[in-house]
């Protein structure tokens, strides 16, 4: 370096920052792009699994109108970017022990125990269904995507509580709230 | 080990490190390819401003070039999801005007799939 003088110097040091700032920008870039990738990966497979389960739970003769009515309203729920984030936010602050797990018009228990009892197919139909809705919402949009890990964490490897938490939210998708009963006492 | 054979060992290392970073962060290493460039260059009585500038352009297009692809990834990720989401809401809509489901069933994924 001692053979350079301070013109060349300033131009270099210049150059250095011109380079790491853009070095800085791609890999910031370049990162996102790639988790956001991931994301939709795991979307599209989350989706290629969730649409046959609900079409299978929608065509049995077993399960109820009502709770057809909500595998429904969930799945709207969760396809939408706007009520998405909403439901995720209302959902995920649940604890096992919360009073919004026991539902309001719709007896949970007695459907899940009804469809153990006529096959045990059809409840994994309906866990599928809750957890890729789960995934979906989560990962879809960017919106979600940012806290989904962190999420993902807690509610993952219990996916009996994960899909009750998601059927037990009776969610007005037009106000993007939860409505009435235990739901707002809660 | 001898004196050449450190040298030997620090050379392999110094490789290694430089083949694994351009592996896990390419923009990175080939920053630093780019910064020693014109170090190199400008001693050697070239231009200091022709030598900062082709690093300087050359690593320009690179990153413009790996941000450019990452995003098409990306779009074609989200293509993708579309696709599958369009194609389910259309069996979807299909069932439900199939079986008959009374019309506040139908009413939400007709319209998605529309």
């Amino acid at each position: 370096m001692m053979f350079i003088g301070e013109e060349e110097m300033l131009i270099f040091v210049g150059f250095v920052i011109i380079v790491s700032l853009l070095s800085l920008w791609t890999g910031v870039t370049i990162r996102k792009a790639r988790r956001r990738k991931e994301d939709l990966k795991d979307v599209a497979a989350a989706m290629r699994d969730h649409y046959p389960a609900l079409e299978k739970l929608l065509k049995s003769e077993e399960v109820s109108e009502p709770f057809k009515k909500r595998l429904l309203d969930l799945h709207t729920v969760v396809m939408n970017r706007k009520t998405a984030p909403h439901m995720i936010n209302y959902v995920t602050t649940m604890k096992p022990t919360d009073d919004r797990l026991r539902g309001d018009d719709l007896d949970l228990d007695q459907e899940f125990s009804k469809l153990s009892q006529a096959s045990s197919e059809l409840l994994d139909s309906v866990r599928v269904v809750a957890t890729t809705g789960l995934q979906i919402a989560l990962l879809r949009w960017p919106d979600t995507a940012k806290k989904a890990r962190a999420i993902m964490r807690n509610v993952g490897p219990k996916h009996t509580l994960a899909t009750r938490m998601m059927l037990a939210a009776d969610f007005d998708q037009d106000n993007n709230k939860p409505l009435g009963g235990a739901f707002v006492a809660a | 080990m001898v004196q050449s054979d450190y040298a030997t060992f620090g050379g392999r290392v110094v490789l290694k490190t430089i083949f694994e970073a351009l592996q896990e962060r390419p923009e990175a290493a080939l920053a630093a390819v780019a910064i020693l460039a014109p170090v190199l260059l400008i001693p050697l009585n070239v231009d200091p401003y022709v030598a900062t500038f082709t690093s300087a352009v050359t690593y320009l297009a690179y990153c413009i070039r790996s941000v450019w692809i990452s995003r098409n990834e990306v779009k074609q990720k989200e293509t993708e999801v579309e696709k599958i989401e369009a194609e389910g809401e259309l069996a979807l809509a299909k069932l439900l005007v199939e079986r008959e489901f009374p019309k506040e069933f139908r009413g939400t994924a007709v319209r998605t799939a529309k």
